[in-house]
């Protein structure tokens, strides 16, 4: 068991991850100013293309090394918000619901889950902080 | 942590241990149970809780960029994300 293996994998992609969400938030962007003018309609499917991208930044930052970022890549592919954790709202068994929503079939060892999830962690509490710096700088 | 972990050993109990005092140390300080002992189920729960709460924060900064976005004309919307990324 290497001890480096359990850092929790402090992201370093986290650059990768705010330049592909940038990408995406100029892509939504452009499309949107071809639809021009916005019905409310379209400012709520924008939110959820944009909770699309965030999650595919993630996913692609965290590589396909991740079971939770695959699960993700694959959710998208299929057009989708893919939400590899936590999709049932009633937490039975915690420790289930986190193995078979984050693993989906496969067996996955309580170590390798608990790292799944501080790495998943990671990844989004990144996100929430790219996200938030973009909307401050939108406001000025 | 690499993929190749999903085909070594198990973790040994120290392993967990490190595994489950990192998660602690990452869940807000209101859930931290300051009596020490916390439950595996216990800090599940939080854990997805948390997460949760995360999940939900990335849809309302959605909506918010969304917004945002709409409201600024094409160019200084396509500027303000190019000058965040130079930033």
């Amino acid at each position: 068991m290497h001890r480096e293996a359990l850092a929790g994998n402090p992201n370093p992609s986290r650059h990768l991850q705010a330049l592909h969400f940038l990408g995406a938030l100029a892509r939504i962007n452009k499309l949107r100013a071809r639809k021009s003018p916005p019905s409310r309609r379209a400012t709520a499917l924008g939110g959820r293309r944009i909770t699309r991208a965030a999650y595919a930044a993630m996913a692609v930052a965290a590589g396909p090394r991740r079971a939770w970022s695959r699960a993700i890549l694959l959710g998208l592919r299929r057009n989708s918000i893919a939400k590899p954790f936590l999709i049932k709202k009633r937490i039975l068994k915690p420790h289930r619901e986190l193995r078979d929503v984050g693993s989906r079939a496969e067996e996955m060892e309580f170590g390798s889950l608990l790292d799944e999830t501080l790495n998943y962690i990671h990844h989004l509490t990144a996100q929430v902080g790219i996200m938030q710096k973009i909307a401050d700088s939108l406001c000025k | 942590m690499s993929s190749a972990w999903t085909g070594r050993a198990r973790a040994t109990d120290d392993d967990i241990k490190e595994l489950v005092a990192k998660l602690q140390s990452l869940l807000p300080e209101a859930r931290r149970r300051s009596s020490g002992r916390t439950s595996a189920a216990k800090l599940l729960k939080e854990t997805c809780s948390y997460i949760k709460s995360l999940q939900r924060e990335v849809d309302d900064l959605s909506d918010r960029l969304s917004d945002l976005i709409s409201a600024m004309d094409d160019n200084s919307a396509q500027a303000e994300i190019i000058r965040s990324l130079l930033s």
